[in-house]
Protein backbone atom coordinates (compact mmCIF):
# COMPACT_ATOMS: atom_id res chain seq x y z
CA UNK A 1 0.00 0.00 0.00
CA UNK A 2 1.09 3.69 0.69
CA UNK A 3 1.04 5.46 3.39
CA UNK A 4 -2.65 5.93 2.74
CA UNK A 5 -5.32 8.33 4.73
CA UNK A 6 -8.49 6.76 7.00
CA UNK A 7 -9.54 8.95 8.88
CA UNK A 8 -9.96 12.45 8.92
CA UNK A 9 -10.38 15.40 11.68
CA UNK A 10 -12.54 18.44 11.78
CA UNK A 11 -9.26 20.30 11.99
CA UNK A 12 -7.69 19.10 9.02
CA UNK A 13 -5.56 16.63 10.37
CA UNK A 14 -6.06 13.29 9.00
CA UNK A 15 -5.10 9.31 10.47
CA UNK A 16 -2.72 7.92 7.86
CA UNK A 17 -1.38 4.26 8.03
CA UNK A 18 0.98 2.35 6.19
CA UNK A 19 0.14 -1.24 5.80
CA UNK A 20 3.53 -2.79 4.83
CA UNK A 21 5.42 -1.53 7.93
CA UNK A 22 2.26 -1.96 10.23
CA UNK A 23 2.96 2.06 10.94
CA UNK A 24 0.40 4.61 11.35
CA UNK A 25 -0.46 8.23 13.22
CA UNK A 26 -2.10 11.28 12.57
CA UNK A 27 -0.33 13.40 10.23
CA UNK A 28 -1.35 17.73 11.03
CA UNK A 29 -3.29 19.92 8.87
CA UNK A 30 -0.22 22.07 7.94
CA UNK A 31 1.71 18.63 7.01
CA UNK A 32 -0.70 17.63 4.10
CA UNK A 33 1.04 19.39 1.33
CA UNK A 34 0.54 19.44 -2.36
CA UNK A 35 3.57 18.90 -4.68
CA UNK A 36 5.83 21.46 -6.36
CA UNK A 37 6.34 21.84 -10.12
CA UNK A 38 9.39 22.69 -11.50
CA UNK A 39 8.80 26.09 -11.36
CA UNK A 40 8.42 26.06 -7.71
CA UNK A 41 4.49 26.41 -7.83
CA UNK A 42 2.04 24.01 -5.88
CA UNK A 43 0.78 21.46 -8.18
CA UNK A 44 -3.33 20.40 -7.11
CA UNK A 45 -2.98 17.02 -8.69
CA UNK A 46 -0.88 15.61 -6.35
CA UNK A 47 -0.30 15.60 -2.54
CA UNK A 48 2.17 14.21 -0.19
CA UNK A 49 1.82 12.63 2.92
CA UNK A 50 5.08 11.62 5.02
CA UNK A 51 4.86 8.53 7.44
CA UNK A 52 4.21 9.86 10.83
CA UNK A 53 6.60 7.11 12.28
CA UNK A 54 9.56 8.61 10.79
CA UNK A 55 10.24 5.60 9.02
CA UNK A 56 11.61 8.28 5.76
CA UNK A 57 8.24 6.47 4.05
CA UNK A 58 6.64 9.35 1.44
CA UNK A 59 3.86 8.84 -0.53
CA UNK A 60 2.83 11.16 -3.19
CA UNK A 61 -0.83 10.48 -4.02
CA UNK A 62 -2.77 11.46 -7.29
CA UNK A 63 -6.03 13.54 -7.41
CA UNK A 64 -7.59 10.30 -8.96
CA UNK A 65 -6.76 7.93 -5.58
CA UNK A 66 -3.79 6.09 -6.92
CA UNK A 67 -3.54 3.44 -4.27
CA UNK A 68 -6.79 4.47 -2.10
CA UNK A 69 -9.24 6.03 -4.00
CA UNK A 70 -12.07 7.02 -2.21
CA UNK A 71 -9.82 7.98 1.02
CA UNK A 72 -7.08 9.71 -0.79
CA UNK A 73 -9.99 11.78 -3.10
CA UNK A 74 -11.76 12.55 0.57
CA UNK A 75 -8.52 13.91 1.32
CA UNK A 76 -8.08 16.53 -2.00
CA UNK A 77 -11.67 17.79 -1.13
CA UNK A 78 -11.17 18.12 2.66
CA UNK A 79 -7.67 20.15 1.77
CA UNK A 80 -9.36 22.36 -0.81
CA UNK A 81 -12.25 23.19 1.49
CA UNK A 82 -9.64 24.09 4.10
CA UNK A 83 -6.98 25.91 2.10
CA UNK A 84 -8.25 26.63 -0.94
CA UNK A 85 -7.18 24.98 -4.22
CA UNK A 86 -3.53 25.13 -5.52
CA UNK A 87 -4.47 26.46 -8.55
CA UNK A 88 -6.41 29.08 -7.04
CA UNK A 89 -9.95 27.87 -8.28
CA UNK A 90 -11.03 27.77 -4.81
CA UNK A 91 -10.54 29.87 -2.02
CA UNK A 92 -10.28 29.21 1.53
CA UNK A 93 -13.68 28.38 3.04
CA UNK A 94 -15.40 28.34 -0.13
CA UNK A 95 -18.57 26.36 -0.56
CA UNK A 96 -18.17 22.30 0.22
CA UNK A 97 -19.90 21.66 -3.07
CA UNK A 98 -17.52 24.01 -5.33
CA UNK A 99 -14.56 22.24 -3.21
CA UNK A 100 -15.69 19.29 -4.43
CA UNK A 101 -16.83 20.00 -8.08
CA UNK A 102 -13.42 21.50 -8.31
CA UNK A 103 -11.61 18.23 -7.20
CA UNK A 104 -14.44 16.10 -8.81
CA UNK A 105 -13.47 17.87 -12.45
CA UNK A 106 -9.31 16.61 -11.46
CA UNK A 107 -10.12 13.35 -11.07
CA UNK A 108 -11.68 13.21 -14.34
CA UNK A 109 -9.44 14.89 -16.13
CA UNK A 110 -6.91 12.58 -15.16
CA UNK A 111 -8.22 9.12 -14.83
CA UNK A 112 -11.74 9.74 -16.43
CA UNK A 113 -15.08 9.84 -15.38
CA UNK A 114 -15.37 6.63 -14.15
CA UNK A 115 -13.13 7.02 -10.96
CA UNK A 116 -15.33 9.26 -8.99
CA UNK A 117 -15.72 7.47 -5.76
CA UNK A 118 -17.28 9.63 -3.61
CA UNK A 119 -21.25 10.05 -3.25
CA UNK B 1 -55.96 -54.90 -48.49
CA UNK B 2 -56.96 -58.41 -48.22
CA UNK B 3 -57.94 -59.46 -44.82
CA UNK B 4 -58.26 -63.02 -43.34
CA UNK B 5 -61.94 -64.21 -42.68
CA UNK B 6 -63.64 -67.14 -41.26
CA UNK B 7 -63.90 -70.19 -43.96
CA UNK B 8 -67.69 -71.71 -43.84
CA UNK B 9 -66.95 -75.39 -43.55
CA UNK B 10 -67.81 -76.43 -47.38
CA UNK B 11 -67.68 -73.48 -49.31
CA UNK B 12 -65.63 -73.07 -52.04
CA UNK B 13 -65.72 -69.15 -52.85
CA UNK B 14 -63.99 -69.21 -49.34
CA UNK B 15 -61.20 -71.41 -50.35
CA UNK B 16 -59.77 -68.39 -51.54
CA UNK B 17 -59.08 -66.92 -48.54
CA UNK B 18 -57.41 -70.39 -47.00
CA UNK B 19 -55.18 -69.71 -50.49
CA UNK B 20 -53.80 -66.98 -49.00
CA UNK B 21 -52.18 -68.75 -46.60
CA UNK B 22 -50.99 -70.72 -48.24
CA UNK B 23 -49.31 -68.52 -50.38
CA UNK B 24 -47.77 -66.38 -47.82
CA UNK B 25 -46.29 -69.53 -46.37
CA UNK B 26 -44.93 -70.50 -49.77
CA UNK B 27 -43.13 -67.10 -51.02
CA UNK B 28 -45.37 -66.75 -53.67
CA UNK B 29 -44.33 -63.21 -55.00
CA UNK B 30 -47.26 -60.45 -53.87
CA UNK B 31 -48.30 -62.43 -51.32
CA UNK B 32 -46.57 -62.75 -48.52
CA UNK B 33 -42.46 -63.35 -47.28
CA UNK B 34 -41.41 -66.85 -46.90
CA UNK B 35 -40.48 -67.03 -42.96
CA UNK B 36 -39.69 -70.27 -40.90
CA UNK B 37 -42.53 -70.06 -38.58
CA UNK B 38 -42.30 -71.38 -35.30
CA UNK B 39 -44.79 -69.04 -33.66
CA UNK B 40 -47.03 -66.55 -34.23
CA UNK B 41 -49.76 -64.81 -32.43
CA UNK B 42 -47.81 -65.81 -29.32
CA UNK B 43 -50.94 -64.59 -27.01
CA UNK B 44 -48.56 -65.11 -23.32
CA UNK B 45 -45.93 -63.13 -25.35
CA UNK B 46 -46.13 -60.60 -27.86
CA UNK B 47 -48.77 -60.06 -30.27
CA UNK B 48 -46.50 -61.22 -33.14
CA UNK B 49 -43.70 -63.23 -32.46
CA UNK B 50 -41.17 -65.23 -34.92
CA UNK B 51 -38.42 -67.10 -34.13
CA UNK B 52 -35.23 -68.46 -36.15
CA UNK B 53 -34.51 -71.79 -34.92
CA UNK B 54 -31.14 -71.67 -37.23
CA UNK B 55 -28.55 -71.13 -34.62
CA UNK B 56 -26.12 -70.00 -37.54
CA UNK B 57 -27.75 -67.45 -38.97
CA UNK B 58 -30.72 -66.60 -37.15
CA UNK B 59 -32.80 -64.99 -40.15
CA UNK B 60 -35.96 -64.15 -38.30
CA UNK B 61 -37.20 -60.98 -40.32
CA UNK B 62 -37.09 -59.94 -43.57
CA UNK B 63 -38.57 -56.77 -45.03
CA UNK B 64 -38.40 -55.52 -48.42
CA UNK B 65 -39.08 -52.06 -49.94
CA UNK B 66 -41.35 -52.24 -53.37
CA UNK B 67 -38.18 -52.87 -55.64
CA UNK B 68 -36.97 -56.20 -53.52
CA UNK B 69 -34.37 -54.41 -51.76
CA UNK B 70 -34.17 -54.97 -47.84
CA UNK B 71 -35.72 -52.14 -45.60
CA UNK B 72 -35.73 -53.95 -42.81
CA UNK B 73 -33.62 -57.21 -41.60
CA UNK B 74 -32.93 -58.80 -38.46
CA UNK B 75 -30.75 -61.85 -38.35
CA UNK B 76 -27.77 -62.57 -36.67
CA UNK B 77 -25.68 -59.29 -37.29
CA UNK B 78 -28.40 -57.45 -35.37
CA UNK B 79 -31.15 -55.22 -36.84
CA UNK B 80 -30.20 -53.39 -40.15
CA UNK B 81 -31.78 -50.81 -42.10
CA UNK B 82 -31.94 -51.30 -45.76
CA UNK B 83 -29.34 -48.76 -47.95
CA UNK B 84 -30.34 -45.96 -48.49
CA UNK B 85 -30.94 -45.47 -44.27
CA UNK B 86 -34.51 -44.75 -43.78
CA UNK B 87 -34.36 -42.59 -40.95
CA UNK B 88 -35.60 -44.36 -37.77
CA UNK B 89 -38.60 -42.33 -35.77
CA UNK B 90 -37.70 -42.55 -32.00
CA UNK B 91 -40.37 -41.16 -29.17
CA UNK B 92 -38.27 -38.30 -28.00
CA UNK B 93 -36.10 -38.62 -24.49
CA UNK B 94 -36.23 -42.88 -25.78
CA UNK B 95 -32.60 -42.85 -26.19
CA UNK B 96 -31.04 -42.32 -22.95
CA UNK B 97 -26.87 -42.36 -21.76
CA UNK B 98 -27.50 -46.20 -21.33
CA UNK B 99 -28.32 -46.67 -24.47
CA UNK B 100 -25.04 -45.31 -25.56
CA UNK B 101 -21.64 -47.18 -25.12
CA UNK B 102 -19.06 -44.90 -23.19
CA UNK B 103 -16.51 -43.75 -25.11
CA UNK B 104 -18.59 -43.28 -28.61
CA UNK B 105 -19.78 -40.11 -28.96
CA UNK B 106 -16.90 -38.25 -31.05
CA UNK B 107 -16.18 -34.63 -31.36
CA UNK B 108 -17.78 -35.25 -34.92
CA UNK B 109 -21.49 -36.35 -33.22
CA UNK B 110 -21.42 -32.90 -31.75
CA UNK B 111 -23.01 -30.14 -33.75
CA UNK B 112 -20.51 -27.18 -34.17
CA UNK B 113 -21.47 -24.06 -31.36
CA UNK B 114 -23.33 -26.51 -29.52
CA UNK B 115 -21.57 -27.20 -26.32
CA UNK B 116 -22.64 -24.29 -23.38
CA UNK B 117 -20.83 -23.25 -20.55
CA UNK B 118 -23.20 -25.26 -18.73
CA UNK B 119 -22.21 -28.50 -20.18
CA UNK B 120 -18.53 -27.90 -19.05
CA UNK B 121 -16.93 -29.76 -15.96
CA UNK B 122 -14.96 -27.89 -13.79
CA UNK B 123 -12.09 -29.51 -14.61
CA UNK B 124 -12.61 -27.94 -18.31
CA UNK B 125 -9.53 -25.34 -17.73
CA UNK B 126 -10.88 -21.32 -18.67
CA UNK B 127 -9.56 -18.30 -18.29
CA UNK B 128 -8.92 -16.95 -14.94
CA UNK B 129 -10.44 -13.40 -14.33
CA UNK B 130 -8.62 -13.12 -11.16
CA UNK B 131 -5.60 -11.57 -10.42
CA UNK B 132 -3.32 -13.63 -8.24
CA UNK B 133 -6.24 -16.06 -7.87
CA UNK B 134 -3.18 -18.37 -7.02
CA UNK B 135 -2.14 -16.50 -3.84
CA UNK B 136 1.47 -16.72 -4.80
CA UNK B 137 2.59 -13.55 -5.51
CA UNK B 138 3.17 -11.01 -1.94
CA UNK B 139 4.90 -8.14 -3.37
CA UNK B 140 3.72 -5.64 -0.56
CA UNK B 141 5.38 -8.19 2.54
CA UNK B 142 3.99 -11.92 2.90
CA UNK B 143 3.44 -11.68 7.14
CA UNK B 144 0.58 -8.73 8.48
CA UNK B 145 -0.20 -8.46 11.37
CA UNK B 146 -4.07 -7.59 12.54
CA UNK B 147 -4.40 -5.37 8.65
CA UNK B 148 -6.55 -2.58 8.87
CA UNK B 149 -9.89 -2.09 6.26
CA UNK B 150 -9.52 -2.27 3.21
CA UNK B 151 -5.54 -2.83 3.54
CA UNK B 152 -3.84 -5.28 0.82
CA UNK B 153 -1.76 -8.28 1.66
CA UNK B 154 -1.40 -10.86 -1.27
CA UNK B 155 -1.29 -8.78 -4.94
CA UNK B 156 -4.68 -8.01 -5.40
CA UNK B 157 -6.13 -9.22 -1.67
CA UNK B 158 -7.60 -7.00 0.55
CA UNK B 159 -8.50 -7.29 4.35
CA UNK B 160 -11.97 -5.99 6.01
CA UNK B 161 -11.84 -6.93 9.91
CA UNK B 162 -15.42 -6.46 11.22
CA UNK B 163 -17.37 -5.92 8.04
CA UNK B 164 -20.51 -6.62 10.69
CA UNK B 165 -20.39 -5.74 14.29
CA UNK B 166 -17.32 -5.36 16.11
CA UNK B 167 -14.30 -6.85 17.85
CA UNK B 168 -13.34 -9.04 15.37
CA UNK B 169 -9.51 -9.21 14.78
CA UNK B 170 -7.59 -10.78 11.74
CA UNK B 171 -4.73 -11.48 13.72
CA UNK B 172 -2.85 -12.59 11.28
CA UNK B 173 -2.79 -12.63 7.43
CA UNK B 174 0.36 -14.64 5.39
CA UNK B 175 1.94 -16.34 3.09
CA UNK B 176 2.01 -19.81 3.61
CA UNK B 177 3.72 -22.37 1.78
CA UNK B 178 2.91 -25.50 4.47
CA UNK B 179 -0.36 -26.03 4.58
CA UNK B 180 -0.56 -25.28 0.35
CA UNK B 181 -3.38 -26.91 -1.90
CA UNK B 182 -2.59 -30.27 -4.11
CA UNK B 183 0.24 -28.42 -6.92
CA UNK B 184 0.36 -25.12 -5.16
CA UNK B 185 3.46 -23.18 -4.23
CA UNK B 186 1.57 -21.00 -1.75
CA UNK B 187 -1.47 -20.12 0.00
CA UNK B 188 -3.09 -17.59 2.04
CA UNK B 189 -3.27 -18.35 5.76
CA UNK B 190 -5.43 -16.50 7.78
CA UNK B 191 -5.86 -16.91 12.00
CA UNK B 192 -9.55 -14.49 12.73
CA UNK B 193 -10.77 -13.88 16.30
CA UNK B 194 -14.45 -13.29 16.10
CA UNK B 195 -16.10 -11.21 18.63
CA UNK B 196 -19.68 -10.01 17.18
CA UNK B 197 -17.87 -9.18 14.01
CA UNK B 198 -17.28 -11.15 10.63
CA UNK B 199 -14.38 -10.41 8.59
CA UNK B 200 -13.48 -10.37 5.17
CA UNK B 201 -10.92 -11.51 2.80
CA UNK B 202 -11.47 -10.26 -0.77
CA UNK B 203 -10.54 -9.12 -3.80
CA UNK B 204 -12.15 -6.64 -6.33
CA UNK B 205 -12.86 -7.10 -9.96
CA UNK B 206 -14.19 -3.66 -11.86
CA UNK B 207 -17.37 -3.23 -13.75
CA UNK B 208 -18.53 -1.91 -17.45
CA UNK B 209 -16.61 1.45 -16.96
CA UNK B 210 -13.12 0.29 -15.87
CA UNK B 211 -11.55 -2.68 -16.25
CA UNK B 212 -13.88 -5.07 -17.79
CA UNK B 213 -17.21 -5.49 -18.15
CA UNK B 214 -18.91 -8.03 -15.94
CA UNK B 215 -22.55 -6.58 -16.96
CA UNK B 216 -25.09 -9.11 -18.07
CA UNK B 217 -23.02 -11.93 -17.66
CA UNK B 218 -23.60 -14.69 -15.04
CA UNK B 219 -19.46 -15.29 -13.52
CA UNK B 220 -18.73 -18.67 -10.88
CA UNK B 221 -16.11 -18.41 -8.70
CA UNK B 222 -14.57 -20.89 -6.48
CA UNK B 223 -12.10 -21.30 -3.56
CA UNK B 224 -10.23 -23.70 -2.47
CA UNK B 225 -10.59 -23.52 1.36
CA UNK B 226 -8.84 -25.75 4.11
CA UNK B 227 -9.75 -25.15 8.28
CA UNK B 228 -10.82 -27.41 11.18
CA UNK B 229 -13.89 -25.11 12.36
CA UNK B 230 -17.34 -25.40 10.97
CA UNK B 231 -19.49 -23.23 9.33
CA UNK B 232 -16.80 -20.58 9.81
CA UNK B 233 -15.84 -19.86 6.05
CA UNK B 234 -17.66 -19.59 3.19
CA UNK B 235 -17.81 -17.50 -0.58
CA UNK B 236 -19.96 -15.01 -1.78
CA UNK B 237 -19.83 -12.86 -4.60
CA UNK B 238 -21.52 -9.45 -5.13
CA UNK B 239 -22.04 -6.28 -6.97
CA UNK B 240 -20.92 -2.67 -6.80
CA UNK B 241 -22.82 -1.00 -3.70
CA UNK B 242 -23.41 -4.73 -1.86
CA UNK B 243 -26.11 -5.31 -4.33
CA UNK B 244 -27.37 -8.98 -4.98
CA UNK B 245 -24.35 -10.87 -2.80
CA UNK B 246 -24.80 -14.74 -3.33
CA UNK B 247 -22.90 -17.22 -1.39
CA UNK B 248 -21.40 -20.54 -1.24
CA UNK B 249 -21.80 -23.41 1.35
CA UNK B 250 -19.66 -22.76 4.82
CA UNK B 251 -17.22 -25.34 4.79
CA UNK B 252 -17.84 -28.40 6.78
CA UNK B 253 -14.90 -27.96 9.16
CA UNK B 254 -13.31 -30.96 7.97
CA UNK B 255 -9.91 -30.08 8.02
CA UNK B 256 -9.19 -30.69 4.27
CA UNK B 257 -9.33 -28.58 1.19
CA UNK B 258 -12.77 -28.07 -0.17
CA UNK B 259 -13.62 -26.06 -2.97
CA UNK B 260 -16.50 -23.83 -1.84
CA UNK B 261 -18.40 -21.81 -5.06
CA UNK B 262 -20.95 -19.69 -5.82
CA UNK B 263 -22.58 -18.50 -8.87
CA UNK B 264 -23.73 -15.08 -9.96
CA UNK B 265 -25.63 -13.44 -12.87
CA UNK B 266 -24.51 -9.76 -12.63
CA UNK B 267 -27.04 -6.95 -13.55
CA UNK B 268 -27.00 -5.26 -16.76
CA UNK B 269 -26.04 -2.14 -14.30
CA UNK B 270 -22.86 -3.90 -12.77
CA UNK B 271 -20.04 -1.64 -12.53
CA UNK B 272 -18.04 -0.63 -10.26
CA UNK B 273 -15.57 -2.82 -7.31
CA UNK B 274 -17.91 -5.90 -7.88
CA UNK B 275 -15.85 -8.58 -5.34
CA UNK B 276 -15.58 -11.45 -4.27
CA UNK B 277 -15.70 -11.99 -0.69
CA UNK B 278 -14.01 -14.60 1.49
CA UNK B 279 -16.15 -14.21 4.73
CA UNK B 280 -14.61 -15.60 7.90
CA UNK B 281 -17.30 -16.24 10.78
CA UNK B 282 -16.49 -17.58 13.94
CA UNK B 283 -12.87 -17.92 15.12
CA UNK B 284 -10.71 -19.88 13.19
CA UNK B 285 -7.26 -20.37 11.47
CA UNK B 286 -8.37 -20.68 7.70
CA UNK B 287 -6.20 -21.12 4.43
CA UNK B 288 -7.23 -20.10 1.16
CA UNK B 289 -6.05 -21.54 -2.40
CA UNK B 290 -6.61 -21.46 -5.65
CA UNK B 291 -9.29 -19.10 -6.31
CA UNK B 292 -10.78 -18.56 -9.64
CA UNK B 293 -13.34 -16.40 -11.45
CA UNK B 294 -14.63 -17.59 -14.63
CA UNK B 295 -17.82 -16.62 -17.27
CA UNK B 296 -20.74 -19.05 -16.95
CA UNK B 297 -22.44 -20.90 -14.56
CA UNK B 298 -20.09 -23.55 -13.94
CA UNK B 299 -17.27 -23.24 -11.82
CA UNK B 300 -13.62 -23.87 -12.78
CA UNK B 301 -10.69 -25.70 -11.16
CA UNK B 302 -7.95 -23.46 -11.09
CA UNK B 303 -5.51 -23.57 -13.66
CA UNK B 304 -2.26 -21.86 -12.97
CA UNK B 305 -0.62 -19.07 -15.25
CA UNK B 306 2.56 -19.29 -16.53
CA UNK B 307 5.02 -16.96 -13.37
CA UNK B 308 5.26 -14.38 -15.69
CA UNK B 309 2.11 -13.69 -16.64
CA UNK B 310 1.07 -14.19 -13.03
CA UNK B 311 3.33 -11.70 -12.42
CA UNK B 312 3.05 -9.71 -15.08
CA UNK B 313 -0.80 -8.83 -13.88
CA UNK B 314 0.14 -8.51 -10.24
CA UNK B 315 2.53 -5.68 -11.80
CA UNK B 316 -0.36 -3.52 -13.67
CA UNK B 317 -1.42 -2.55 -9.85
CA UNK B 318 1.54 -2.65 -7.74
CA UNK B 319 5.50 -2.81 -8.45
CA UNK B 320 8.55 -2.04 -6.70
CA UNK B 321 11.09 -0.05 -8.26
CA UNK B 322 14.86 -0.95 -7.19
CA UNK B 323 15.56 -2.01 -3.10
CA UNK B 324 19.52 -2.41 -4.36
CA UNK B 325 22.70 -1.11 -3.45
CA UNK B 326 23.17 2.53 -6.09
CA UNK B 327 19.18 1.37 -7.11
CA UNK B 328 17.33 3.44 -7.51
CA UNK B 329 19.69 6.72 -7.95
CA UNK B 330 19.05 9.92 -8.66
CA UNK B 331 21.93 12.13 -9.56
CA UNK B 332 23.20 15.27 -11.76
CA UNK B 333 24.80 18.73 -11.20
CA UNK B 334 23.30 21.42 -10.16
CA UNK B 335 23.93 24.71 -9.20
CA UNK B 336 23.20 25.34 -5.18
CA UNK B 337 19.02 24.86 -5.16
CA UNK B 338 18.98 24.12 -8.44
CA UNK B 339 17.13 21.21 -9.36
CA UNK B 340 17.51 17.20 -10.71
CA UNK B 341 14.74 15.48 -12.42
CA UNK B 342 14.93 11.99 -13.62
CA UNK B 343 11.92 10.05 -15.18
CA UNK B 344 10.97 7.10 -13.87
CA UNK B 345 9.28 4.02 -16.12
CA UNK B 346 6.69 1.59 -14.33
CA UNK B 347 7.77 -2.12 -15.34
CA UNK B 348 3.97 -2.16 -16.83
CA UNK B 349 1.03 0.08 -17.43
CA UNK B 350 -1.36 0.67 -14.95
CA UNK B 351 -4.83 1.34 -14.95
CA UNK B 352 -4.94 4.90 -13.38
CA UNK B 353 -2.54 7.77 -12.30
CA UNK B 354 -0.37 5.86 -9.68
CA UNK B 355 0.49 6.49 -6.03
CA UNK B 356 4.30 6.63 -5.55
CA UNK B 357 6.09 5.93 -2.05
CA UNK B 358 9.51 6.27 -1.32
CA UNK B 359 10.03 3.39 0.91
CA UNK B 360 12.95 4.09 3.64
CA UNK B 361 15.75 6.89 3.98
CA UNK B 362 17.81 6.95 1.06
CA UNK B 363 21.33 7.92 1.22
CA UNK B 364 21.97 11.60 -0.07
CA UNK B 365 24.85 13.48 -1.24
CA UNK B 366 24.90 17.54 -1.35
CA UNK B 367 21.03 17.34 -1.42
CA UNK B 368 17.48 16.01 0.26
CA UNK B 369 15.71 12.95 0.31
CA UNK B 370 13.93 12.57 -3.47
CA UNK B 371 10.58 13.70 -4.33
CA UNK B 372 8.37 13.22 -6.76
CA UNK B 373 6.20 15.86 -8.67
CA UNK B 374 4.09 14.34 -11.26
CA UNK B 375 3.18 10.45 -12.38
CA UNK B 376 0.55 8.88 -14.62
CA UNK B 377 0.01 5.60 -15.77
CA UNK B 378 3.24 5.27 -16.96
CA UNK B 379 5.81 6.54 -14.89
CA UNK B 380 6.93 9.25 -12.37
CA UNK B 381 8.81 12.00 -12.13
CA UNK B 382 11.87 11.74 -8.84
CA UNK B 383 13.41 15.11 -7.80
CA UNK B 384 16.35 16.11 -5.79
CA UNK B 385 17.76 19.72 -5.46
CA UNK B 386 21.01 20.33 -4.82
CA UNK B 387 22.37 21.74 -1.51
CA UNK B 388 25.09 23.32 -2.83
CA UNK B 389 27.01 23.32 -6.35
CA UNK B 390 28.17 20.15 -7.62
CA UNK B 391 27.24 16.76 -7.84
CA UNK B 392 24.11 16.05 -6.02
CA UNK B 393 22.47 12.29 -5.95
CA UNK B 394 20.50 10.21 -3.46
CA UNK B 395 20.35 6.34 -3.87
CA UNK B 396 19.46 3.22 -2.02
CA UNK B 397 21.83 2.05 -0.25
CA UNK B 398 20.10 -0.96 1.94
CA UNK B 399 17.58 -3.23 0.88
CA UNK B 400 14.05 -2.51 1.37
CA UNK B 401 15.25 1.69 0.32
CA UNK B 402 12.99 1.86 -2.68
CA UNK B 403 9.96 3.23 -4.76
CA UNK B 404 6.74 1.72 -4.82
CA UNK B 405 3.88 2.05 -7.10
CA UNK B 406 0.61 1.62 -7.01
CA UNK B 407 -2.75 1.97 -8.76
CA UNK B 408 -5.84 0.29 -7.52
CA UNK B 409 -8.79 1.08 -9.38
Amino acid sequence: MSVRPVLFHPDGSCDVVYDELGHGGTIPAAEIRWTTNIDNSENHNYIVLNCPDGCGASSTHPVGGGAAPAEVQQMFVEKTKRDGCACGQCAPGDADALCESHVRLNVNRMDGAFRWQLG
Amino acid sequence: MPTLNDVLAGSLQQSVQVQQIIDALKGTPNKGVPVALVSLNDQSNYALTVQNDDPTNSRALSILKADGTPFLTCDINGVSLGSPTTPVTLPTGSITSGQIADGTIATADLANNAVTNAKLGTDTARLNLLTNGGFEIWQRATTFSAPGVAAYVADRWLTYPNISGAGSTLNTVARDTANVDAGSLSCMSVTHTKSTGNSLIYSNFNGATAEFSVANKTLSCSVRVKTSTANAVRVSMLENGNVGETFSSYHTGGGTYETLSVTKAFTGSAAGNCQIRIYLEASCTAYLDNAMLVVGSVPADYAPLHPADDLARCLRYYEVIGSGSFFPMVAGYQAAGGGIYVAIPYKAHKPVASTITKVGTWSTVNCGQPSTNGADNDGFNATITATATGYAYVYSSAAGQSWTVEANP
